[in-house]
C-alpha cells in the first residue's frame, strides 16, 4: 500500500512538513459522503503555489459544497519526485493521501507559460495518460481541467487538457461540477460530457475545435465541431460583493512567498499599459465595497492568526476610496497588532500620518516601476508617469531617511531604439544625483540604485500582441550597452534570463503545433523552467529541432492584423479593433487617458451587462 | 504579569513542523484565542515565547514545554488549555498548564525511545543493536556553534539503553544529553546505529521524546 510508503519516504525529504497536510483549515471530508472529488493542482512547489489567492478561494469554494470534495496538490520538489519515483508512489493530494486517479477531475492552474512541462510531469507521476485523446471514453479517467491566466491562450496545452476555464472561475467551476456529477451519476460517456461542458459560458473544450494551417505555418482555419460555440466568452464575475469568498485560508506551517490574509480589492486595471496582459485581460473594473472588505478580511484575520493583511489589486491606489478603507481596516487592524500592507501602492496621495500606520514603506527601500527610460518609450507603452514624477518621488524617499531605491525597466519594447536603452541608464544616473543634492543627506552614506531590467514579452489581448519580440542577441546586446554606457558605481543592475523570456515569448502566443515540443521538452527533461537553477535549455532547443518547429515563427515574427491568431476564437470582451488602435497610437508615442479621465472604449464591459466601475464610480484622482 | 508552563505533544504529522515553523504557528494559534499573550516593549513588540528544547524534525514529543507570560493575573490556566486546545492543529495537543518551578535552562536530559515496525528478524536485529552499543563506538559528526563540525562518540554520553521486540518489532529506549550546553541528535544517533548493524535503508521507524529531565534525571518541572 503506497500510504505506508509515502511516511517511510518523508523523513528522507527537505522540508516534509509540504507534503503532509494537515495545515490549519484544510478541510478533510467523509469519502462515503462525497460525489465529486476535485484535486486543485498548482504546477510549482508548495511554497508558490500556497501563496496563490485564486487557489484559496476555488478551494473553499468547492469545499463548501456539502458533497464536494476539494484536496491541493502541488509538484513535488526534485528530492520527493525522486523518492516518489523510487518508490512507486503516485502524486498524492495532501488532505487524503489518494492518488490523483482517485478523483473525478483535476484542475491546474496556469499563473505563468513556463509552468507547461510541471503540467505534463505531474499527470506522468499520476499515471494519466498526458494526451486528452488516450483517456478513453468514459468518466472513470479524471477530466483534466486548467484555468488561471495563461488560459487565455490556450493553445499550447490543447492537447492535454480536456477543459479550459476561460475568464474568472467562482461561477463556472460549480457549473461545471454539477454537470459532472449531473453525468457521472447517469453513466455519461467522456464525449456526451465535454460536449454539454463546451456549453457553459466560459468553458472551452478544444477537442472540440479543428485546426488547418497555411503553408507559411499561420491559422487558415479554426472550426467548431459537433455543434460547440464557434466562440468561448470570457466568464466574468459581475458583483465581488456577492461573488464566494473564503471564510478561512489553509495556514501552511512552512514560510511561503505570501504568508498573510490577503485581499483583492477591486479587478481590472484603470491605466491600460500596453505591454500589459492583465491591464487588459481582467476588464472591465469591479470594485468591493469597503464593508465587505472590512467584514470579509476580518473574519479572515480571526480563523488564521495571521497578524499582517495585505490588499491585492492591479494598482491599489486606483480604489475609488483608498483612504476610507485604509482607515477602516486600520481602525480594527492595529489593536489586534495587525500589519497593513500595500503592494505596488502610489504614496504620494496619502497623509503622513497614514503613512505612518501602514507596513507599505519599509526602511529597506523603494520601489518604481519607471518601465522604460526615456519620455517617448513610456509614451509608447502608455505608461503615464513623468520622469519629474519619478524623480520627486525618488526625492521625498531621500529626504525621509532612504538610501535605497528600486527601479523596474524592460527592454526589447516595441519602436525601441539603442537611446531609450541608453535612457534607462540616464534616469538611473538621475536619480543617484537626486540623493546626493539633498542637503539633508545622510552622511557617510552612499546611495543604491538597483534597476531591475526584464525583457519585454508580446503577450495575446495586448495592443502589443502582433509585434515581434527582440530576439535573444539583440537582447544580450542592449544589456551589454547598458553595462557599457553606465559609469555610476552606484547603480547595479539586475537581468533576466534571456532564454527564459526568448521561451516565454514563444508559449505566451504559441499554437497548438507546440504540445509536441512540450512533450519532447517534457521527456528531455525539462520541468521547473522558471526555476533558474533547474532551466534545461538545450532540452528545450532539442525539442524544437526534434520537433520541426521554428522558434522564430513564434518569437522575432511580425504578425499582420489580419492573420488568425491561435486565441481569436475566445472573447476577452476587449475589442480587436480597440487593440489595433492602441498599437497604432503606440507607433506615434501617442498616450491614452486612463479609463477614469476617460472611458476609451475597450468594450469589456460587454460581457458585464454594459457595467463598468470605472464608469460609474464618480471620479476622485 | 503572570508567566506560565504550557506542555503540549508534537505527534504524527505535526512532528514534521520545524522548530522555527511550530514558533510561528503556535504564535498564530494564540492570535486564534482570547487568551492576554504578553508581548515584548520596545519598538517591534512581539510575543514572548520560550521553548523547553527544540525537537529535532521528524521526532515525536509526548511532553513538550513552552513558557509564556500573560498580560491578566486573573485569567485561568484551564481557560488557557482549553482556548488553546480549540484553536490548535491536529498533533499539537495540550496537555497541562504549571507555575515554572526550574529555568528552562535546568533541562539537560531527553528520555527516549524508538518504534522499529515491520522488522524481519526482530530478536537478531534487537541483540545487534544491543552489541553496537556495548561495543562504545558509535560516532556521529555534529555541527558545532562556530560552524564547523566535530566528531562524538554517542556512546560515551547515552544512558539507560534497552532494547526490546516482539513479533512485529524492536522498540530501543535511552536517556541522551538534550540541554543547552550539549545536545546528541537522537535522529543522527539512530542513522549511524542502523548503518553499523546494516540496517541502513530502514527510514519508517519513530523516534519519539518522552520527557525532559534536569540534572540527576529528575523530571523537569
Amino acid at each position: 500500500m503506497y500510504k505506508d510508503k509515502i511516511e517511510k519516504i518523508l523523513p528522507l525529504v527537505q522540508k516534509p512538513a509540504r507534503y503532509t497536510g494537515g495545515e490549519l483549515n484544510s478541510v478533510v471530508k467523509n469519502k462515503d459522503d462525497i460525489d465529486i472529488r476535485f484535486a486543485f493542482c498548482f504546477p510549482d512547489t508548495y511554497e508558490i503555489g500556497m501563496s496563490h489567492l485564486g487557489m484559496k478561494i476555488l478551494y473553499s469554494l468547492i469545499n463548501s459544497k456539502e458533497n464536494y470534495w476539494c484536496e491541493r496538490v502541488f509538484a513535488p520538489d526534485t528530492d520527493m519526485e525522486e523518492a516518489l519515483r523510487k518508490n512507486n508512489i503516485p502524486l498524492f493530494a495532501l488532505e487524503s493521501r489518494d492518488a490523483l486517479t482517485e478523483f473525478d477531475a483535476i484542475g491546474f492552474t496556469l499563473q505563468y507559460e513556463l509552468c507547461y512541462t510541471n503540467v505534463l510531469n505531474m499527470l506522468n507521476l499520476s499515471n494519466i495518460p498526458l494526451r486528452s485523446k488516450d483517456r478513453g471514453d468514459t468518466l472513470d479517467t479524471p477530466i483534466i481541467v486548467a484555468g488561471g491566466p495563461c488560459a487565455c491562450n490556450p493553445e499550447p496545452l490543447a492537447d492535454f487538457i480536456d477543459i479550459f476555464e476561460i475568464g474568472e472561475g467562482e461561477e463556472m467551476m460549480i457549473e461545471l461540477l454539477d454537470l459532472l456529477n449531473e453525468y457521472k451519476k447517469n453513466n455519461k460517456s467522456r464525449k456526451e460530457f465535454l460536449l454539454a461542458a463546451s456549453k457553459i459560458e466560459g468553458i472551452y473544450v478544444p477537442s472540440l475545435y479543428s485546426v488547418t494551417y497555411n503553408e507559411d505555418g499561420t491559422i487558415k482555419e479554426f472550426t467548431a465541431t459537433n455543434g460547440a460555440p464557434r466562440v468561448i466568452n470570457k466568464r466574468v464575475v459581475s458583483d465581488l460583493d456577492n461573488v464566494f469568498y473564503p471564510e478561512s485560508f489553509v495556514v501552511p506551517f512552512v514560510e511561503v512567498v505570501h504568508d498573510r490574509v490577503v485581499h483583492e480589492i477591486f479587478r481590472g486595471c484603470i491605466r491600460g499599459c500596453r505591454f500589459c496582459q492583465a491591464g487588459f485581460w481582467y476588464r472591465p473594473i469591479r470594485e468591493k465595497t469597503v464593508e465587505t472588505i472590512s467584514k470579509q478580511s476580518q473574519k479572515l484575520a480571526c480563523t488564521t492568526g495571521y497578524d499582517e493583511l495585505s490588499l491585492c489589486s492591479l494598482s491599489s491606489s486606483d480604489y475609488t476610496k483608498i483612504t476610507e478603507l485604509l482607515e477602516e481596516l486600520l481602525g480594527w487592524a492595529v489593536p489586534q497588532k495587525i500589519n497593513v500592507a500595500l503592494p505596488s501602492l502610489r504614496i504620494d496621495n496619502f497623509s503622513d500620518e497614514l503613512k505612518e500606520k501602514l507596513a507599505l514603506v519599509r526602511r529597506s527601500g523603494l520601489t518604481f516601476a519607471a518601465e522604460a527610460g526615456t519620455q517617448r518609450m513610456r509614451d509608447v507603452i502608455n505608461k503615464n508617469i513623468s520622469e519629474e514624477e519619478i524623480l520627486s518621488t525618488c526625492r521625498k524617499a531621500f529626504v525621509g531617511g532612504w538610501t535605497a531605491v528600486k527601479l523596474y525597466f524592460m527592454i526589447g519594447l516595441p519602436t525601441e531604439t539603442d537611446d531609450d536603452v541608453v535612457g534607462i541608464n540616464v534616469l538611473s544616473q538621475k536619480v543617484v544625483e537626486e540623493f546626493y543634492s539633498n542637503p539633508d543627506k545622510p552622511k557617510g552614506k552612499g546611495v543604491n540604485v538597483s534597476a531591475g531590467v526584464s525583457s519585454f514579452v508580446p503577450k495575446p489581448w495586448t495592443p502589443f500582441q502582433w509585434e515581434a519580440q527582440d530576439t535573444r542577441e539583440e537582447l544580450k546586446r542592449k544589456q551589454q550597452l547598458l553595462l557599457e554606457t553606465c559609469t555610476s558605481k552606484k547603480i547595479v543592475f539586475r537581468f533576466h534570463n534571456t532564454d527564459l523570456t526568448f521561451l516565454e515569448g514563444i508559449f505566451a502566443r504559441g499554437d497548438r503545433k507546440l504540445c509536441d515540443v512540450i512533450e519532447a521538452a517534457y521527456k528531455n527533461g525539462c520541468t521547473f523552467d522558471s526555476w533558474d537553477d533547474k532551466f534545461n535549455f538545450d532540452g528545450w532547443m532539442k525539442a524544437f529541432e526534434d520537433c520541426g518547429i521554428s522558434t522564430e515563427f513564434y518569437g522575432s515574427r511580425k504578425r499582420s492584423y489580419d492573420e488568425i491568431l491561435p486565441w481569436d476564437h475566445i472573447n476577452s470582451g476587449v475589442s480587436k479593433a480597440f487593440l489595433i488602435a492602441e498599437n497604432e497610437k503606440a507607433k506615434n508615442a501617442e498616450t491614452t487617458a486612463h479609463c477614469r479621465q476617460k472611458c476609451a472604449g475597450c468594450g469589456s464591459n460587454k460581457l458585464n451587462g454594459g457595467k463598468c466601475d470605472a464608469l460609474n464610480k464618480n471620479m476622485v484622482h | 504579569m503572570r508567566s506560565i508552563r504550557i506542555w503540549f505533544t508534537k505527534k504524527d504529522t505535526a512532528r514534521y513542523i520545524s522548530h522555527l515553523d511550530l514558533t510561528r504557528c503556535l504564535i498564530r494559534a494564540f492570535r486564534r484565542t482570547d487568551i492576554p499573550l504578553w508581548y515584548t516593549e520596545g519598538f517591534n513588540p512581539h510575543p514572548y515565547l520560550v521553548f523547553g528544547m527544540p525537537l529535532p524534525l521528524g521526532v515525536e514529543g509526548l511532553r513538550e514545554v513552552l513558557d509564556i507570560r500573560l498580560n491578566d493575573d486573573d485569567y485561568p490556566d484551564e481557560r488557557v488549555l482549553s482556548e488553546l486546545n480549540r484553536a490548535t492543529v491536529p498533533g499539537i495537543e495540550f496537555l497541562e498548564v504549571s507555575a515554572p518551578k526550574e529555568k528552562p535552562l535546568a533541562i539537560v536530559l531527553g528520555k527516549y525511545s524508538v518504534i522499529i515496525p515491520d522488522v524481519e528478524a526482530p530478536e537478531e536485529f534487537s541483540n545487534k543493536c544491543k552489541t553496537a552499543v556495548a561495543e562504545g563506538n558509535i560516532t556521529i559528526e555534529k555541527k558545532t556553534k562556530k560552524g564547523g563540525t566535530k566528531e562524538i562518540n554517542v556512546c560515551e554520553h547515552i544512558r539507560h539503553f534497552h532494547s526490546s521486540f516482539d513479533k512485529n518489532g524492536v522498540i530501543l529506549s535511552f536517556v541522551l544529553p538534550a540541554g543547552n550546553d550539549f545536545t546528541v541528535n537522537p535522529v543522527l544517533f539512530c542513522n549511524k546505529l542502523f548503518e553499523i548493524i546494516g540496517e541502513s535503508d530502514i527510514t519508517n521507524h519513530k523516534i519519539i521524546r518522552h520527557i525532559l529531565m534536569a540534572k540527576d534525571e529528575k523530571e523537569f518541572r
